[in-house]
């Protein structure tokens, strides 16, 4: 079965989509222990059932908040087969800081960069091959309010779940000094088969170096935490 | 930023908070050197405030925490 979720920052379109990809076929129901609505739905695309997800929408996916981290526990822990990110192509620069965050979890993003109606209505020129090439995913213009390039993104979501083994990892560094403080995190953390068998070692090493509290937490047991502290150092 | 007046426009100098403001508003596109236009302002109440083509509500608290480098020479 596959399994795909709907992210992106509030407003940009993301529940429209959601009703589009999905019709009257959804759900909602609540994450368990929290308020924040949850909703699923189903669609069929070539015979095969997929399950769809609508996340929270959210600016950023740190643990301190309710919303963010639902989006992030299940990105982390449920590992959606693709991941919608929905963006507003009005507003690229706002909107592309969690699509970095979404790759820095080795989430598989299919990007709809929503709004092309208005993107060009307003004169906007984004060059989404270079786009595409540049964050190392597929990248669809949409319009959820007509429908306009649903089919494509759905063919570009089946391409994703098919190819999902060999995607390509994004390059996005940091400088020398804290890529220098990453590394030696994550090898620390790759010592820990456990660890590194459930989360990307490069993310979670990330977390670490930014005192996350969640990411603190998940390292709290394990055999290497003496080693991931000193090299947080 | 809490004392601009609708209309005014900006870029932030620092943010000065813990680390939980700083990540908060850092995660909303709220950087050193970014330029921000005030849209409406409310006080004491919350601000609106463009930020990188986008348009966000900030708190009065907020707003407080950010300083600006305002325009000229500064």
């Amino acid at each position: 079965m596959t399994t795909i979720a709907l992210i992106g920052n509030p407003n940009v379109g993301k529940t429209e989509l959601f009703n589009r990809l999905t019709g009257l076929k959804q759900h909602v129901g609540n994450w368990p222990g929290v308020t924040v609505e949850k909703k699923t739905g189903k669609y069929t695309n070539g015979g095969e059932v997929i399950d769809v997800v609508d996340l929270p929408g959210t600016y950023s996916l740190t643990a301190q908040a309710k919303d963010e981290l639902i989006a992030r526990n299940y990105l982390i822990l449920d590992r959606p087969d693709v991941v919608i990110n929905i963006v507003d192509g009005t507003k690229l620069e706002r909107n592309l800081y969690l699509t970095l965050l979404l790759l820095e979890m080795e989430a598989n993003v299919v990007m709809a960069l929503n709004r092309w109606d208005l993107v060009k209505e307003k004169h906007i020129e984004v060059d989404t091959n270079k786009l595409s090439q540049s964050l190392g995913i597929p990248i669809i213009p949409t319009v959820a309010t007509t429908g306009e390039g649903l089919e494509e993104l759905k063919k570009a979501v089946m391409k994703a779940v098919q190819t999902k083994e060999n995607r390509q990892k994004n390059g996005l560094t940091y400088g020398e000094d804290v890529e220098q403080a990453i590394t030696g995190i994550e090898t620390s953390i790759k010592k820990d088969w456990n660890l590194s068998k459930n989360y990307p070692s490069r993310w979670l090493a990330i977390k670490v170096l930014e005192n996350d509290t969640q990411a603190l937490d998940l390292i709290k047991d394990s055999p290497q935490k003496r080693e991931i502290m000193g090299a947080r150092g | 930023m809490a004392f601009l007046s609708e209309g005014e426009e900006g870029n932030i100098l620092e943010v000065r908070g813990g680390k939980g403001v700083v990540q908060k508003l850092s995660d909303l596109g709220l950087t050193p050197s970014t330029k921000i236009k005030v849209i409406k302002s409310n006080p004491p109440g919350p601000m609106l405030v463009e930020v990188r083509k986008a348009r966000i509500a900030l708190g009065r608290g907020f707003t407080m925490k950010i300083m600006m480098a305002n325009g000229e020479g500064l």
